[in-house]
């Protein structure tokens, strides 16, 4: 049930979105959700790594404004290129995180809640709240904005960079790791698995990929403003979990995690199209989840419920 | 004290409360507890069929069986958790029906369970009268001070002062919970206005070893004048201790209903598998003499707060048991050689090599040292398939590629499968879904896949039935002749004579004894028994 779930949801939605407005099944609109869903997709791929291993990563919306803020400000005064900086900053700043849960032990959900706070002020501080504004000429504006044989670029790299994580996590060692620490953290240490520096290594992709989700929504929207990432924090999370990989980790997967994107992005293109009040969509994307999570959790397993 | 076999080898201790209640049982008045004719079945597999029982005050009874042959069934009905298909229960004589546990608790039934059911964060009081604080409040305001006097009391009345009522739960020890739980059972059955309560306890030892289990023995003793008790365990030595008789449980039905006394365990376990336990059990006359270097050698290995100066031998193809009671030491032993327990000092050479000082998990692994811990949550990953969790500990070996080879985990998954007759419904199987003993035998394989040469297990077959047990026997066996050296600590004295070449008998964090162990010359457990205590 939990593995053809999120295929369900799909197809159901492609049904009503599609007898609701008949422009919803177009080569257009799906070029259109494809764009939307690439940084998401970047995103939440990188946070299912942290997931996977049963902790979670609540900073990612706040990296993303970092990245976009430092991706902004570098391309003003150091060139375009140096826009490659970008993820290196941000998987450093998630090594913060990282070290202080895998070594100094402390939980993921409150070293990241406080990383979350520490980034929105540094970026709100170093921009003094202002947007900064990018040039239309750049080159990577086209490589990564751009379109090819009118497909958008970005949602390339998107799904080039999901096949690799999907990739990553199933078919290495540190993939494997991964979903050992979150079925069973002292299982994997008894066997040998060097659980503390694996933890890290998670945050350190989880960091890299929102840097480059960063600078993909930049050049989506022309420029930084310091809290741009911030409303992506929950779409992020809620992506992982409809597509399939519990809180608890241990099961799921990044490529499950495309599908719960697609799904978030479809109900909001969807609901956009079949002119849906947006805060009423709000109200239907919470219940999703809900719903979401009610269908994928295997409750009878569960002891209690916190 | 898992393995002894009879309460006339260890006199003194305990058996004095067996009489008072076989005297009764002539009496007029009706059983506490009477079940007639129980059936179950979840759908349409018959759990229990006909099963009958009576339980007299004062009595405790053992109730035995493999897993699987009902007894938890049978307990869960008696304790309302379960309704019964077809059948009666009958408390003093009348009638009862269960809808849910509390209806039980009402009739003065209590289930102990196998882990307790004590909230940890919670004090002892507040633990205590949990779901009966009405009888304390007046108005909705809960009267604490109240409570506590209640708990204290009952406690001083049992002869547990040293308890205090007021302390979270957590930091106490288990069998001093295991006493706060027993104890709960009769401050619940006092506020039900009952003056005897049934007390069902499952696995009540499972966690526990040595003097834990002494302990709790002896509060039985203690309180079973009070009281009736059915006791299950996989013990058998210990349910024939306690228990003034036994029934035995084999596939949903009662086969047999026996005196205690005198009563051997090898007949129980004709009755329960329906098979003679002998030394085929353990593949006696597979032992063989071993031929091996010596794979791991130890010299006056320390550690503070478990052992001090331990040296011994193994070579490879050997057995060599290590027996001794809780906080002997001896499974702290084991955590150490695998690198799990880090404060060591002392020499380990493994296959000549001297290992360095800080021992870890990594190292004594990549030296050829596979560890099984004691508790099978600590080896298995439940959502991992079993071809995963058999190449988990392949894949930390040192110089591990970075890609794995799915090809070669499937092509070792399907073999292993096969050699060690792992029961699965295929090698991508979550290991959830196996049996404990094919559990147990998924990392067994784990480590053979890493070319171990020493493997250190603690307890391997601890909670595991009879069948399974021969099964894990067996390969345990294969893997000695093929000349690994098997470190085996064990609480199950049978096991440990049965399989040893040789036994290290520790005592308070010191080697006090080595015993051989040859096929035709095993050692009795009266021996090892007295070098343990």
């Amino acid at each position: 049930m939990a593995a053809i779930s999120p295929w369900l949801a799909l197809i159901a939605m492609i049904i009503v979105f599609t007898a609701l407005n008949g422009r919803f099944l177009t080569i257009g609109n799906a070029i259109n959700i494809l764009q939307q869903a690439a940084v998401l997709i970047v995103l939440s791929v990188g946070g299912t790594f942290i997931i996977l291993m049963g902790s979670i990563d609540l900073a990612v919306g706040s990296m993303v404004s970092l990245a976009g803020m430092s991706a902004a400000m570098l391309i003003r005064d150091h060139g375009e290129w140096a826009v490659i900086l970008v993820p290196f900053i941000t998987m450093l700043v998630s090594a913060i995180a990282g070290v202080l849960f895998a070594y100094a032990r402390l939980p993921s959900f409150l070293t990241t809640l406080g990383m979350l706070y520490a980034i929105n002020g540094m970026t709100l501080y170093v921009t003094q709240g202002a947007a900064i504004n990018l040039p239309t000429d750049l080159v990577i504006g086209s490589i990564f904005n751009g379109s090819l044989l009118g497909v958008p670029t970005v949602a390339l790299w998107a799904i080039g960079i999901a096949l690799a994580a999907t990739f990553v996590a199933r078919r290495t060692r540190f993939g494997r790791f991964i979903y050992a620490i979150g079925g069973g953290e002292t299982v994997a240490k008894l066997c040998g698995v060097p659980v503390a520096r694996y933890k890290l290594y998670a945050f350190l992709v989880s960091g890299f990929l929102s840097g480059v989700a960063g600078i993909f929504l930049m050049l989506r929207i022309g420029g930084s403003d310091p809290t741009m990432g911030d409303p992506m924090l929950l779409p992020a999370i809620a992506a992982v979990v409809m597509g399939g990989t519990p809180l608890t980790g241990g099961v799921g997967g990044p490529h499950r995690t495309i599908l719960g994107v697609l799904i978030i992005t479809i109900l909001q293109n969807g609901m956009n199209l079949a002119n849906v009040n947006p805060f009423l969509q709000n109200v239907v994307l919470g219940a999703g989840v809900i719903a979401a999570v009610a269908v994928n959790m295997d409750r009878k397993r569960l002891l209690s419920v916190k | 004290m898992a393995g002894s076999s009879s309460a006339t080898e260890r006199p003194g201790t305990l058996g004095a409360g067996r009489t008072a209640a076989s005297e009764r049982i002539g009496s007029a008045s009706p059983p506490l507890l009477e079940i007639r004719n129980i059936g179950k079945s979840f759908g349409g597999v018959r759990a229990l069929s006909g099963v009958s029982l009576t339980l007299r005050k004062g009595e405790v009874i053992g109730l035995v069986g493999e897993n699987g042959a009902g007894k938890s069934t049978l307990l869960k009905t008696i304790s309302g958790n379960l309704r019964p298909d077809s059948g009666a229960l009958l408390v003093n004589g009348r009638d009862v029906s269960l809808r849910n546990y509390a209806d039980a608790n009402r009739e003065g039934i209590f289930h102990i369970y196998q882990d307790l059911a004590l909230i940890p964060t919670l004090s002892v009081y507040e633990n205590m009268l949990l779901a009966h604080e009405g009888a304390f409040s007046r108005f909705g305001v809960v009267d604490n001070r109240a409570m506590l006097r209640h708990v204290t009391d009952l406690l001083a009345e049992f002869g547990h002062e040293r308890i205090d009522a007021s302390r979270k739960v957590e930091t106490y020890d288990l069998s001093t919970r295991q006493v706060i739980e027993i104890i709960k059972s009769f401050a619940l059955a006092k506020l039900a206005g009952i003056e005897s309560p049934v007390m069902l306890l499952d696995e009540p030892t499972a966690a526990l070893t040595g003097d834990e289990v002494e302990f709790l023995m002896r509060l039985i003793q203690a309180t079973r004048e009070r009281a009736a008790i059915i006791y299950v365990s996989h013990r058998l030595s210990e349910v024939i201790e306690i228990s003034d008789r036994l029934y035995v449980l084999k596939d949903g039905a009662m086969v047999a209903e026996l005196p205690a006394t005198g009563l051997a365990e090898n007949r129980l376990h004709e009755l329960m598998v329906g098979r003679t336990r002998d030394e085929f059990f353990y593949c006696e006359h597979k032992q063989q003499e071993p031929q091996g270097e010596v794979v791991l050698e130890v010299g006056g290995l320390s550690r503070t707060g478990s052992f001090a100066d331990v040296a011994f031998n193994l070579r490879g193809g050997e057995i060599l048991g290590v027996a001794g009671l809780l906080g002997s030491g001896k499974s702290d032993l084991g955590g150490v050689l695998a690198g799990a327990l880090s404060g060591a000092t002392g020499t380990i050479r493994v296959g000549g090599t001297i290992v360095p000082k800080n021992l870890s998990i990594r190292v004594m692994s990549d030296l050829g040292i596979g560890y099984l811990p004691p508790d099978r949550r600590d080896g298995v990953i439940p959502p991992l398939s079993v071809a995963s969790n058999m190449s988990l500990a392949r894949l930390t070996r040192h110089g591990e590629r970075y890609w794995l080879n799915l090809a070669g985990e499937r092509r070792d998954a399907v073999e292993f499968v096969a050699t060690l007759g792992i029961k699965t419904a295929g090698i991508d199987a979550q290991i959830s879904t196996l049996s404990g003993g094919n559990q147990q035998k998924v990392l067994l394989a784990r480590w053979l896949l890493r070319q171990t040469k020493v493997l250190i297990l603690d307890n391997p077959t601890n909670g595991v039935d009879a069948g399974a047990k021969e099964e894990i026997y067996g390969v345990l066996r294969r893997i000695a002749a093929e000349g690994v050296g098997i470190l085996l600590v064990s609480d199950d004295l049978l096991e440990l004579i049965g399989l040893s070449n040789r036994i290290l008998v520790m005592r308070g964090g010191t080697l006090v004894r080595e015993v051989p162990a040859p096929p035709n010359g095993k050692p009795g457990e009266v021996e090892l028994v007295a070098d343990m205590v």
